[in-house]
């Protein structure tokens, strides 16, 4: 049985729709059986038929319901808020996380027209500050009355929640809201991830040597002489270890969850984003910071090399190297928040 | 009352392996109703449960996972027969 090229795209919509709304290692594997039974209910359906066209593909998908119903049936265990209250959840939560930063951005403009002069800076720093936690606040509040109603239906399946018709409609297959397929969409690399790993565990080994060491490195200046310890990364450098360590943390945690999941999803995609513009600002203090190394002693007791002004060369070409990494970076993130934005990942 | 008996419908359908759609097929025509949208999680469920042993097969048209029950699965279907038919003996005795 053939399938016409817009039916097979909206086949692989729903299909995407549904591993969206799935997770763990057997998403695939339940994507592909659902994309059997399909064929076998069309083919038992429309028996003779040359080729399947959208008419056909939808007559069974107005069946079987929104690509999300047909996920939630597989889920192993009660989520948080499952996705039959999802789509109402999203739409509540997201009006009320606007009201409170609305708010708070007109409480903030008031405030700032009519009380003390204050400088640019500490208005902004205040308002971010107060719209980040009364947004996690909303947010926080009606996930958590969500949950509550996910736990008082309990089990009931989709047939048995006769009081809610409205959402019973919601979850109606409806072509206009299955997602559109991603030009490009990220496979998962276990051999590159396995890579991510080894070497964030070098680079957090590498930081918390440096840290304890004080920026010093061990030299052996000559034959038969011990090894002496001589500071290259300058004081202006040190404090910002600490910093450079939890960043480097946080995307070795990234790889390791991207590792058990087994897929890219929205959560590693946005965390590897946040990292990354973390890492952004911290290469802008490194910039502040410089020089933040010194080769001088270096130079003297092992390398042995004639350059005037080795240390501003050395400062230097650290310096255009991060320049180019904080333009490099922002050029990646901004690529992966707008692709995260237009084609979500779930 | 149905969401249990569903299993043994399904477990006993299974001695001879089956794809999902033909399952779903032969227990509509004995009268048993069952949707696609409760069946094949079931199946995934019975085989994490290690009672069913499941496997892709390309055949023409399409690869179609079968799913047959191995000897766990056999045991308990032996078990939930026999609850099967004292819980019916009883149960006529209530009501007659």
């Amino acid at each position: 049985m053939k399938i016409d090229v817009k039916a097979r795209e909206l086949l692989d919509r729903y299909l995407l729709g549904v591993r969206r709304h799935l997770s763990g290692k057997d998403r695939e594997d339940i994507a592909k059986e659902i994309e059997s039974h399909i064929f076998d209910t069309l083919e038992e359906r429309f028996p003779g038929l040359d080729e399947i066209t959208v008419v056909n593909l939808e007559e069974i998908f107005r069946e079987m319901g929104a690509p999300r119903k047909v996920a939630w049936q597989y889920r192993s265990q009660q989520s948080l808020i499952g996705p039959r209250f999802f789509p109402i959840y999203v739409i509540v939560a997201r009006i009320l996380v606007a009201v409170v930063v609305g708010a708070i951005l007109l409480s903030s403009v008031i405030a700032t027209a009519v009380g003390e002069p204050q400088s640019f800076w500490h208005v902004l720093g205040s308002f971010l500050g107060s719209a980040w936690s009364g947004a996690l606040s909303a947010f926080g509040v009606v996930t958590l009355i969500f949950a509550g109603i996910e736990r008082a239906v309990g089990d009931k399946s989709w047939e048995e929640m006769e009081d809610f018709e409205d959402l019973k409609e919601m979850n109606e297959y409806k072509a206009s809201e299955l997602p559109e397929l991603p030009q490009r969409e990220k496979k998962f690399d276990r051999v590159e991830t396995i890579f991510e790993i080894i070497f964030g565990m070098i680079g957090l080994a590498f930081l918390t040597y440096i840290q304890t060491s004080g920026g010093a490195f061990p030299v052996r200046t000559g034959a038969g002489e011990g090894r002496q310890f001589i500071q290259v990364l300058t004081d202006n450098y040190l404090p910002l270890i600490p910093f450079a360590m939890g960043i480097t943390g946080l995307e070795l945690a990234r790889s390791i969850t991207l590792f058990v999941q087994g897929h890219h999803s929205s959560v590693t995609n946005w965390w590897h984003i946040a990292t990354q513009i973390t890492n952004v600002i911290l290469m802008g203090f490194t910039l502040n910071a410089m020089p933040i190394i010194s080769l001088e002693k270096l130079n003297a007791a092992w390398l042995n090399v004639n350059i005037a002004n080795l240390d501003g060369a050395a400062n230097t070409i650290i310096s255009i190297l991060i320049g180019l990494g904080i333009v490099g970076t922002i050029i990646e993130v901004s690529i992966k928040t707008y692709r995260e934005l237009k084609e979500p990942s779930y | 009352m149905r969401r249990g008996v569903i299993v043994l419908a399904a477990l006993s359908q299974l001695e001879q392996e089956q794809y999902g759609y033909s399952l779903i097929k032969e227990l509509n025509d004995k009268g048993f109703e069952v949707g696609q949208d409760t069946l094949y999680p079931l199946l995934r469920r019975l085989e994490e449960q290690e009672l069913l042993d499941s496997e892709w097969r390309v055949e023409d048209p399409r690869p179609r996972r079968y799913y047959v029950l191995n000897d766990t699965g056999r045991e308990l279907l032996k078990q939930l027969k026999s609850e099967w038919r004292d819980q019916v003996e009883v149960i006529k005795e209530i009501i007659k």
